[in-house]
């Protein structure tokens, strides 16, 4: 053997440290989701309170209990899928994205469709006066979360990575203001999603930047 | 097509490199030695048999290795090992060969069998300087198939993608080669 190669694996070897937790991701995605959601609700009740009444038209509108189900696994999927792109996998790149990025592209649709077929009788009930600022603030430590949490591992895809934990950051806050804020469609698209897909492409600079493998 | 007794190697070297890291993962210095012993042969022939003769193969060997190291945690002791093991290696050779290439570093090319007809001497040349300027998707694909005599079915396992993306990327390939050899007026 190459007598520089010998001496890298010799050097390596004596550097070898145990590792604490192997990247197996599910309890890492958890975690960020779960912190991640926790933190925007609570900045959202500590802003202002949320729509009298939405937890009862979730029960009574199964359009509305759809739209919020789909948000919920939309979040998911796009969380997941950008964590799990930051470790090492022959499956295409393509494959990977391609579900969380459809999951989203529904979501969005069942809400274009609210524009001819609300799912809610649109009302300026529970208002709240900075929600196009807290769609787009509030997303924004999640988003940084993400990123740090990936970057410990071996992000290959920074872009995208950043893109859909960018995307899945910022619809948990746009997802929320669904029970927190009034029910209008076009408000919806315009101050509540348009924030979080914003969130989305200040994600896949962002990733494209910091995750890169070393 | 895999022969049976190759299928057995691959398995058995599988579930050794897979014992090893995650015995590395708890510490232990001598597996993980071996571990790296075993796959710096591995990754070497890795990346003659997709990229070639290089001039950079040990530093890419080493940067592997490294990588590898660095690495290590986020290999899942529930999955399988080769494919982690050659996504990194895939992805830091590729870095490597385009560092080499913006730094206008040629490729190595086996001339010694062109023997003394210049015409094959000049399509060698030719073809090495075109192949740098691929994607790297493509010229993996041209690579595997035309230099590292491959099949398209046993390229496209080699690159964990369909046969049928496999010869896209092919037709591509070579689509971008006869456009590149038509701009410098050469012969298609």
């Amino acid at each position: 053997m190459n007598p520089a190669r010998r001496q890298l694996i010799s050097e390596l070897s004596a550097d070898l440290l145990p590792v604490a937790q192997p990247a197996g991701g599910t309890a890492v995605i958890a975690l960020w989701l779960a912190g991640a959601g926790v933190f925007s609700a609570l900045a959202l009740v500590l802003d202002g309170p949320f729509r009298a009444g939405s937890l009862q038209q979730l029960m009574a509108s199964p359009r509305f209990l759809l739209e919020n189900l789909l948000g919920l696994v939309t979040i998911v999927a796009l969380g997941a899928a950008g964590l799990r792109l930051a470790i090492p996998s022959m499956a295409p790149l393509r494959a990977r994205v391609v579900w969380p990025l459809l999951l989203l592209a529904a979501w969005l649709a069942l809400y274009a469709y609210g524009f001819h077929a609300p799912s809610l009788p649109p009302t300026m009930v529970g208002k709240r006066p900075h929600c196009l600022l807290e769609s787009a603030l509030v997303g924004v430590p999640a988003l940084i979360w993400g990123l740090w949490l990936a970057r410990r591992w071996w992000p290959l895809h920074g872009a995208w990575s950043g893109l859909l934990l960018g995307l899945g950051a910022g619809a948990m806050p746009a997802l929320l203001m669904q029970l927190a804020c009034m029910y209008v469609p076009s408000h919806i698209f315009m101050y509540h999603l348009l924030p979080g897909l914003a969130l989305g492409a200040l994600g896949a600079l962002a990733g494209r930047w910091l995750l890169r493998t070393h | 097509m895999q022969s049976l007794p190759q299928i057995a190697r691959w398995n058995a070297d599988e579930q050794r490199w897979s014992a090893w890291m995650r015995l590395a993962h708890c510490g232990d210095q001598d597996a993980y030695q071996q571990l790296l012993i075993e796959l710096a042969d591995t990754i070497e022939t890795y990346i003659r048999a997709r990229f070639g003769n290089i001039d950079s193969l040990e530093d890419c060997v080493q940067e592997c290795l490294l990588a590898i190291h660095k690495a290590r945690h986020t290999y899942d002791p529930s999955r399988p090992f080769r494919p982690w093991l050659f996504t990194i290696v895939r992805h830091k050779t590729i870095d490597l060969l385009r560092r080499d290439r913006e730094h206008g570093d040629l490729r190595h090319v086996e001339l010694h069998d062109a023997g003394s007809d210049p015409q094959e001497l000049q399509r060698r040349l030719d073809g090495v300087k075109v192949l740098e300027n691929l994607a790297p998707d493509h010229r993996e694909a041209i690579a595997l198939t035309q230099y590292a005599g491959c099949t398209t079915a046993e390229a496209a396992v080699q690159l964990g993608i369909t046969e049928a993306a496999l010869k896209a990327r092919l037709r591509r390939g070579l689509l971008a080669i006869r456009r590149a050899l038509e701009a410098e007026g050469l012969p298609t």
